[in-house]
């Protein structure tokens, strides 16, 4: 039996409104603290998951609206089979 | 209190004021610094090396100091550079560090910059602070 993927359902239960330019579409987004600089500087690892066909064209210094806040992407990566993306994120 | 310590606190004081940071200066802060605390320095000693030059019973220490400089910035060596042009000129007025140190010379600075949520660099200046104390008596010269 053939398997149709649905992509939407993995975003609609947690998914939250995101906007770029003229898409906008659902994204999940998380905000984990990190420690980096040899332990010198905590941070914010603000990551969207969201579908490539929908954000996938991302880059460096986009803009981007989550929830209502404003981000600035910092890199697009692809996951797995490259139907999602995670992107990195900077409060604006 | 040992010499080391009092060179330490003498730098410290000699900071304040430096450009950008306000009162945060920390000395050996091992706690990580959040976006909104930057920028800041932070002052530790990295080794202190003794040597017995003379017959007399004293040590000659040269101890490594490190300063760092933590911004936030998407060019962070550009945005630390006018706190570590007064940080150096702050350390450098009094070569003594208050009559404490017989000299003051700065060693290497170092980069370290890291993706963040707002990028952040380290911008880690290091001093080699000579002084001399008892052999006996860390306290006294």
């Amino acid at each position: 039996m053939p398997l149709t993927e649905d992509l939407g359902v993995f975003l609609n239960d947690f998914g939250v409104s995101c906007t770029a330019g003229a898409v906008t579409a659902l994204g999940i987004l998380d905000m984990p603290s990190e420690v980096v600089a040899g332990g010198m500087v905590l941070s914010t690892d603000y990551t969207l998951t969201a579908r490539a066909s929908d954000f996938g064209s991302l880059k460096y210094n986009d803009s981007i609206t989550v929830a209502g806040t404003a981000y600035t992407v910092r890199e697009t990566r692809l996951l797995d089979d490259g139907a999602f993306v995670e992107i990195g994120l900077q409060k604006t | 209190m040992t010499r080391r310590e009092r060179i330490l606190a003498a730098i410290r004081t000699a900071l304040t004021g430096t450009a950008q940071v306000g009162t945060r200066i920390y000395r050996s802060r091992v706690e990580p610094l959040s976006r909104g605390e930057a920028p800041a320095l932070v002052v530790e000693p990295l080794q202190d090396q003794a040597a017995q030059n003379t017959a007399l019973p004293t040590l000659d220490w040269s101890m490594t100091v490190r300063v760092s400089v933590i911004v936030r910035s998407i060019v962070p060596d550009q945005a630390a550079d006018p706190i570590v042009e007064d940080m150096h000129t702050k350390l450098m007025a009094d070569l003594t560090l208050g009559g404490y140190a017989m000299d003051i010379q700065p060693q290497a600075v170092s980069f370290d910059f890291v993706e963040a949520d707002q990028p952040a660099g380290v911008v880690m200046c290091d001093y080699v602070v000579r002084y001399r104390t008892s052999v006996t008596n860390l306290a006294s010269a």
